[in-house]
Formats: structure tokens, C-alpha cells, sequence
């Protein structure tokens, strides 16, 4: 993406501490464009924002801090930025991201690094619990993969969980991946997505609204999620709890009018109630990533059915293993973790045999060994596929 | 008047042979007791003083000056009592001086000329035996542990008149008198009674943990487990001893010389006839754990010699004195050292430890579980990464369900397991006869491959393996040698694959990066951020 200008004055006027979004718009009702505030006197500012704030008497103090920011050089700021690979567009600039501009509260401003969001390619975005189930990580990195690999934009949150998980595998996979932040865009939040911010700062994009160096707080969170929904024309959410962040995301993705798609979970998982939830709501019923696909390319030719052809690749990849292995296989199933005492006894069944220890372990470790199955906390298991 | 007595004292497990030294000679009336010895050593001179004086003999108002030699070594005990009693009756003459030639006395004096055990005598009396002594005189309570030793006239003493009556006596009276004992090590072997360890029967479900156990029963393997609270960790490590072999007569000696010089034998208790069990609270110091002290007294490590140590709670344990095992457990034996010498005691239990998976111990069921990836994975990184590498079998003893928990449902007994266990202890001593390997956990890397050969198939089958998994040498050389004790566990003398994948399974784990890291679901080699980005714009600004 070739670098473009910072407008020196819009960095400036949403850089002062205490002057936010709801601010700026009253102040840019009186004067056309940022610069124009650069050069306004105390007692304009306070003419334009008097009664026109939330509380009264506001206004003298922010009309205070902007006269002091104007000390400021706002063109040696924007170098510095650029310095740090810092890039910033402000709404007044037509390359701000078109998505953004419809929705309520939009920001002033945002700082990114690498590249923001394209507004000519579909783009999803991908929520879910920081603290997933193996089922959730799993689908997560899957239906990143598909998409990404599809061309779509994957927009995440760059947290612990879903959201990390499904970043890391939309830029692993080659495709477009950006992340959200709740703090600045320099700042690396959570410490173990470390490596995940590197990646994205190579391969993808680093998107906040908040200045350079903004520290994560509880209270940003939740306001950085309306921008996750807002970048995206779709919202996936691979699990969640009925109340979570997740839903605050959900609920701007609504008010955005973005479309939701929910991965289905069993009724009896806590982590997928939320999911289950919105599907009852009616929103759209992710099973295969290709739902999602067809959502913005149409019904693909060979794609009419997923399930069909999912079963396929799993009687194909069943075909290579050994007899006891294949009922292994089948009693393990997808996804869902299991003991290996469980798994002895429904083998024990199928076969009507014992099956000794020695045998179910080596069977298993076979199919481990072929990517067929993982395991999870200690003796635990579960297929994949 | 000079006179010269054999005792014993311990060294770590092992004894030495000590001379006490007696000389009485004019001068101003003293009592020296001289040859680098401790506090409750030193006041042997007061309690000898008193018991002669009971028995009707006053000390000479003369210079009296007893030396322990060697006297270099440190010594502690109440053992040269006896010695030092005898041997100022020899300087004055109330016994005969050729009557203690080639005699070992040992044992503690109290006031009114009673003998009282000592601890040790075991190995006392077989460092005499060594040492060509014909007659030890040990306490009555210390008879039957000095009698395990044969090819030695171990004798008993009452009291200090007894021991002077039995001195003065000719060589053939004397057995007249009190007669030598010997106790039959096999015999009280042979006699095992229910040692009190639940049986494995009792156990619900946990095939899988159950196997585990025989497996390390059979091949002296080390066990983690770990699962919420309640599900029976606990009970089955109790029930480890009960299949493990009997003791043999070597392993039953050895463990009551630890037991013996620790002074931990119970009185009258010839031999240690069953496996330690210990399970100390997860509080205990490294002193404690490994052994310690001026001069060292053996760890609980040692205790459990050849039994089993249960450390519950292992996550609950310090850094410190988890990382203080990690020597011991792979040299089978600790060396402690202090200014004056090293102590050495044998230190080869089998581990067995519990823990939970996460702090509410319910990962990786989320539906119970409520800790976050985070907690899970520091509460797992408590204990170090190199002691869990020591660690063979890593196993999951989950929850039982209902119809397990309230089924009949056919279930082993231990002593069913035993008699496997034993078939395959039977095996791994043929093979390892002529070596100073005794279980298959013994060997050491050469050794493994030549007594656990693969045919071209399985060495390819495991060359992808650790090629696949990117493994350890340790740990290729432990899957090697859990695959020789589940196929000597089947009475093979073939290693076949299903033994090698399945000792292959129990280690993969450590290798399962996603379920480590959680989020972290492709690992690479960064991992961590750097300092200097984290607050990258403190610095700028100041």
C-alpha cells in the first residue's frame, strides 16, 4: 500500500488528551476542517462548544487544553509518527474506511500500522471467548483459514482465545488479517499475542482509535468492539457465553446493520449458549466456513453439498488406517474431548471384544502421530477433521 | 592401666570401626573424653560415672582420658557408652584384658546400669562381621536386627552387670550364658502379612491409571497424576505398593540399614518386610526431602528406598525443593557433603505424584471449569519443565461415572496384578544378570539399545517419531525402555509396536504445544515481546 500524507491537523486535534470523538464533531460544526481549529482563539473554541456539551461548563477546560495543545508542532507530530511507521487517517481524508463512516459514533480518527482494512474486499469479522473450549479454538482457526484463503478480510481483536487464534490463522494461511486494539497501536496487549502482533505488523494490519502509547484499559474494550463490527460487513462469532464481550460486539454489529453468523454448540455447553442464542434470534448458521463464502460469492458450482464433501475427505482419510484404528476413528468423532476409559468401553462394544490398554494406546498414538487425533490436558482426546 | 575397645559407629548408612581408647594415670582427678564427637556423645562420662557407681564400682580419683579414633570424623550417638563403661573396667581391672580381644560392644548406658538400643547395629554388626570380629555385644533391643547378620556371634545384653558377668566368662561359657542369636531374613520375608494398603479391587474404573500403576510397578517408572479433586489419586498410589514384588532379602536389608542407622526401625523389629510408602506434606524443606543437617541425617527421599515417595499436591511444592530431586532421582543416590566428609545414602524410590490440571481442577472439562487459559497454563508451569522430564508416565485420573462407581463391574485385585508384575520383574532380572541393572528404568543409553533392539520397522517407526515430534534424547530413551517393560509386562522378549506406541502415547503430551500454550495455537521460535516495546512510549516520552 503506498504511504499517504498525514494530515498534520487532524493528528493534532484528536491527539489532546481530554478532547474526544463527541468534541471534535461539535467543533468541526462551526469550523470546516482541523487546521481551522489550530487557529481558532480561546474564545472562539468556547463560543462553538458552549451548551453544546454534555455537561455544562465544560467547555472552557477543553476549550483550555486545545489552546494549550496548540503549542504543539502538528507537523513535526505527523513526522515522528510517520518515523515510527505509524500511519493515521482522519475522516476528512477519503481514504478513511468507507465502513466506517455510516455507523453511530463513528471515530475521528484512526492510527494503524501496515494497512487498514480495503474497502473493495468482503470482509468478516471473527469473535468469540478469550477462554474458548478445544471446539471453539479449533473451528476458529478453520473458518479463518477458508475465508482468508477466499480472499475475505479477517477482522479480529487480536485477544486471548477466538480472536487471537483466529488472526494468527488467516495470516499463516496468506490472507488479509487485521486487528483492533484496545490501547495503542504500539502497545502489545495480551503480552503471549507477542508474537501474533509481529506477524500482523509484517503480514496484515494493526488498527486503534486510540493515540500511540495508550495503555489497555478495562473501559476501552468495549467501545474498540463497535469498531471490529464496524470494519467488517460480517460478524462470526465461534463462541460465547450469553453475557460477554462478545455480545457488546454483536449488539454494535446489529445497530451497524453487519449481518451475524454464529457457529452452532451443543445446547449443554455454557460456552456456546450466546451462539445458540443468536441462532435462535436468526442469525445466520455457520456449519462449514463455505456458508460464509457463499454469503458473498453466490452458491460456488462444486460447493452444493458441504457436509457431503466434508464426509469424503473423512472416508478418504479413514481409508489409510488400520481395522482398529478405524473403529477408533469413528468412536472419536470430531471435536468433542473424551476419556480414554470412555473410549475403551464404546470400542470394547462396537467390537465385542476386550481391548486391552496396550492396544487402544498404541491405536491412539497412531492416529496421533497421522494428525487424526490430539490430545488435550493429559489422556484426554479428541479427533480432528 | 591402658585398654583398647572395639565399637562401631554410622557414617551415612554405612559404618566404620571406632576404638575407644581408655587410659587412667596419675594426676589431678579428671575425666577427659577427647576425639571430635557431639554434645550427647561427650556426656557419655557422666552417665558411665553413675552406672559404675550403681553396680558398686567407684571411679579412682586419677586422671581417667578416653579417645575415639579415628578422630577425625565427627560422631554422634550414645553408642560408646557401653564401650567406654568396658573399657574403664578393663583399665581397672574387673575384667580379664585378653576377654574383649575380637569384641565389638555397642550400646547406650542408662543410669542404673540398664543397656538401651542404639541406632545403626545392623550395619555396625556387618562391618564387624567385614572386619573379622567373632563377638558383637549389642543392646537386647537391637538383638534381632544384629542377628539378620550370620557367620557372627551377635549377642544381647541387658544390663552392665550382665555384659561383666558374660566378659568374665571363658570363651565356652560364655555361649552358656547367653547364647548368640541369628534371625532367618527369608523366613520373615516369607511370612508377608496384609500390609494394610487398600487393594486395587477397590478402585473404580481408571483402566487407564490402573494400567499405568503396573506398568510402574514392574519397571520402577515414575507417575504423574493428575485430575480433580477427588477422583481417586490418592487411593490408587496407595495402592502401589501392594503390587509391587515382594521385597528380596538384599532390597529388605538394605532399606532396614536406612532405617536402622536413621534410627526409625521400630524397637524389637527385625526387618523392614514391606515397601516405604511416604507421602509428605507438600510443606516440607529440601532438608527434609533430600537429607541434611550438621551431620546428615538421611532425607525422606532415602527412606523410601526401593518403596514408593507420594508427593501429593506437587504443584503446592516449592521450585526448590522439587528441583533439589532432580539429581537424585536420575543418580539413584545422594551425596551430601559437608567440611568434614561426604555422606552418601541411596535414594531410588519409585515417584509417584498428583496433581490437578488447573487451580479449580476441572481443565479440560469447560463446562466445570472456570479458570482462564492463563491460570491453567502457570498453574501447570509450577513444576519445573526439567523435573516433569523426569517424570515416564503421565496419566489422567479422571472422574468415575455412576455405573462404574456403583457396578459390580469385573475389577482386578492386586494381588492378580502382582503376580504379573513379578513374571516381568522375573524377566528384566534374567536379562539383566551380570549387570548392575536391577528394573528397566536402571538402564542407561547404551544399555538400552542393546537389551531393547527394534526390528527395521519399528527403528523407522521411531526415527519419524522423534523426527515428527522434535524429542529429546531422554525422552526417545525413555519410550524405549517404558516399551521394554509393557512388552516384559506381556512375556515378550520382542519389543513390538503396540508396546512402543502405546509408551510412545504417554509421552506425546509434552509435545502437545496448543493444549500448553492455549491461544497460542502455532508456536514459533519468538515467544516473547520484547521489553522494549512493551512501553516503548514511556521511554519517548521521558
Amino acid at each position: 500500500m503506498k504511504e499517504r500524507a498525514i494530515n498534520p491537523y487532524a493528528l493534532w486535534l484528536s491527539s489532546i488528551r481530554g478532547v474526544g470523538n463527541h468534541t471534535i464533531k461539535t467543533l468541526l460544526e462551526t469550523a470546516s476542517c482541523a487546521e481551522e481549529v489550530y487557529h481558532m482563539t480561546d474564545d472562539e473554541i468556547n463560543k462553538c462548544l458552549d451548551g453544546k456539551l454534555k455537561r455544562r461548563g465544560d467547555a472552557a477546560g477543553k476549550a483550555l487544553s486545545i489552546c494549550f495543545a496548540q503549542k504543539m508542532d502538528p507537523v513535526e507530530e505527523a513526522e515522528k509518527l510517520r518515523q515510527r511507521g505509524i500511519g493515521f487517517v482522519s475522516i476528512e481524508e477519503d481514504f478513511f474506511p468507507q465502513r466506517l463512516r455510516g455507523i453511530p459514533d463513528c471515530p475521528y480518527g484512526i492510527y494503524f500500522v501496515r494497512e487498514l482494512v480495503p474497502d473493495d474486499v468482503p470482509s468478516v469479522a471473527i469473535v468469540g471467548a478469550r477462554n474458548c473450549s478445544s471446539y471453539g479454538r479449533e473451528q476458529a482457526r478453520v473458518f479463518a483459514e477458508k475465508l482468508a484463503l477466499n480472499g475475505i478480510s479477517v477482522v479480529s481483536g487480536m485477544a486471548r482465545g477466538v480472536d487471537g487464534i483466529a488472526g494468527r490463522a488467516a495470516a499463516n494461511a496468506g490472507g488479509r488479517s487485521y486487528a483492533v486494539l484496545g490501547c495503542g497501536v504500539d502497545v502489545v496487549y495480551p503480552e503471549e499475542n507477542g508474537e501474533l502482533y509481529d506477524i500482523l505488523k509484517e503480514r496484515g494490519g494493526l488498527i486503534s482509535e486510540y493515540p500511540p502509547g495508550t495503555k489497555p484499559q478495562t473501559k476501552l474494550f468495549p467501545r474498540r468492539n463497535r469498531l471490529i463490527s464496524g470494519l467488517a460487513d460480517l460478524v462470526l462469532v465461534i463462541e460465547s457465553r450469553r453475557r460477554s464481550g462478545t455480545v457488546i460486539t454483536v449488539d454494535s454489529a446489529l445497530e451497524q446493520g453487519r449481518d451475524i453468523f454464529a457457529l452452532p454448540g451443543r445446547v449443554s455447553d455454557a460456552l456456546s449458549d450466546g451462539c445458540n442464542f443468536l441462532i435462535s434470534q436468526g442469525a445466520g448458521i455457520a456449519c462449514t466456513p463455505e456458508t460464509v463464502i457463499e454469503h458473498f460469492y453466490g452458491v460456488s458450482e462444486n460447493g452444493t453439498d458441504m457436509f457431503e464433501q466434508k464426509r469424503k475427505e473423512r472416508n478418504l482419510r479413514r481409508e489409510d488406517l488400520s481395522g482398529m484404528e478405524k473403529v477408533l476413528f469413528d468412536v472419536l468423532g470430531c471435536g468433542e474431548i473424551m476419556e480414554p476409559d470412555f473410549l475403551i468401553g464404546r470400542m470394547e462394544s462396537i467390537l465385542g471384544k476386550h481391548v486391552d490398554m496396550e492396544e487402544f494406546m498404541a491405536c491412539m498414538t497412531g492416529l496421533q502421530m497421522k494428525g487424526l487425533a490430539a490430545e488435550v490436558g493429559s489422556c484426554h482426546y479428541k479427533g480432528i477433521g | 592401666m591402658y585398654s583398647s575397645i572395639i565399637t562401631g559407629a554410622v557414617h551415612g548408612i554405612d559404618s566404620y570401626l571406632m576404638r575407644v581408647e581408655t587410659d587412667i594415670s596419675n594426676g589431678l582427678p579428671s575425666f577427659n573424653m577427647v576425639g571430635f564427637m557431639s554434645g550427647e556423645m561427650r556426656e557419655a562420662g557422666e552417665r558411665v560415672r553413675v552406672a559404675l557407681k550403681n553396680l558398686g564400682i567407684h571411679m579412682p580419683p586419677q586422671r581417667i582420658t578416653v579417645n575415639l579414633s579415628p578422630a577425625g570424623i565427627p560422631k554422634r550417638g550414645m553408642v560408646v557408652d557401653l564401650p567406654v563403661s568396658v573399657g574403664l573396667l578393663v583399665c581397672l581391672g574387673y575384667i580379664p584384658d585378653g576377654a574383649v580381644n575380637n569384641v565389638l560392644v555397642a550400646g547406650e548406658l542408662g543410669l542404673n546400669g540398664e543397656i538401651r538400643p542404639v541406632n545403626g547395629i545392623l550395619s555396625i554388626v556387618m562391618e564387624a562381621k567385614a572386619n573379622g570380629i567373632s563377638t558383637c555385644l549389642v543392646p537386647d533391643g537391637n538383638l534381632k536386627e544384629g542377628a539378620l547378620v550370620h557367620g557372627i556371634r551377635v549377642v544381647g545384653v541387658r544390663t552392665l552387670a550382665e555384659l561383666v558377668n558374660y566378659l568374665k566368662k571363658t570363651p565356652k561359657e560364655r555361649d552358656r550364658f547367653l547364647p548368640p542369636a541369628e534371625v532367618d531374613a527369608d523366613q520373615l520375608l516369607g511370612q508377608t502379612p496384609n500390609k494394610g494398603y487398600p487393594d486395587l479391587s477397590q478402585v473404580h474404573g481408571q483402566i487407564q491409571a490402573k494400567k499405568v500403576l503396573e506398568i510402574a510397578a514392574a519397571g520402577f517408572h515414575n507417575v504423574l497424576m493428575s485430575g480433580p479433586p477427588g477422583a481417586g489419586k490418592s487411593m490408587l498410589a496407595r495402592c502401589l505398593p501392594g503390587i509391587m514384588p515382594p521385597l528380596t532379602k538384599e532390597e529388605a536389608l538394605e532399606i532396614t540399614k536406612i532405617y536402622s542407622a536413621a534410627g526409625l526401625l521400630p524397637e524389637d523389629t527385625a526387618l523392614i518386610t514391606e515397601r516405604p510408602f511416604l507421602s509428605p506434606h507438600h510443606s516440607v524443606t529440601r532438608a527434609v526431602l533430600i537429607g541434611g543437617g550438621n551431620i546428615p541425617a538421611p532425607g525422606l527421599i532415602t527412606l523410601a528406598h526401593l518403596g514408593v515417595l507420594f508427593l501429593d499436591e506437587i504443584s503446592e511444592y516449592k521450585a526448590n525443593e522439587l528441583n533439589s530431586l532432580r539429581e537424585p532421582l536420575e543418580n539413584q543416590e545422594i551425596i551430601i557433603r559437608r567440611l568434614t566428609g561426604a555422606y552418601r545414602y541411596p535414594a531410588r524410590p519409585l515417584l509417584v505424584a498428583a496433581a490437578n490440571p488447573c487451580p479449580c481442577g476441572y481443565y479440560p472439562d469447560m463446562n466445570r471449569c472456570t479458570c482462564t487459559p492463563k491460570e491453567v497454563l502457570k498453574y501447570q508451569k509450577r513444576i519445573s519443565g526439567p523435573f516433569i522430564d523426569r517424570i515416564d508416565f503421565r496419566v489422567h485420573v479422571g472422574r468415575v461415572g455412576s455405573d462404574e462407581l456403583q457396578g459390580s463391574g469385573h475389577s482386578e485385585s492386586s494381588e492378580t496384578v502382582r503376580i504379573r508384575v513379578m513374571e516381568a520383574i522375573e524377566r528384566q532380572k534374567r536379562r539383566f544378570s551380570g549387570t548392575p541393572f536391577h528394573y528397566n528404568s536402571d538402564m542407561t543409553p547404551d544399555a538400552v539399545e542393546h537389551f531393547c533392539p527394534l526390528n527395521s520397522l519399528l527403528t523407522e517407526k521411531m526415527r519419524i517419531v522423534y523426527d515428527q515430534l522434535g524429542m529429546s534424547v531422554r525422552s526417545y530413551h525413555k519410550c524405549l525402555k517404558m516399551a521394554r517393560t509393557i512388552a516384559d509386562l506381556n512375556g515378550r522378549e520382542m519389543i513390538l509396536e503396540r508396546d512402543l506406541m502405546m509408551a510412545v502415547g504417554f509421552r506425546l503430551q509434552e509435545y502437545n504445544e496448543e493444549e500448553k500454550t492455549s491461544g497460542r495455537e502455532f508456536s514459533s521460535d519468538k515467544k516473547i515481546v520484547p521489553a522494549s516495546r512493551r512501553h516503548s512510549i514511556e521511554e519517548e516520552l521521558s
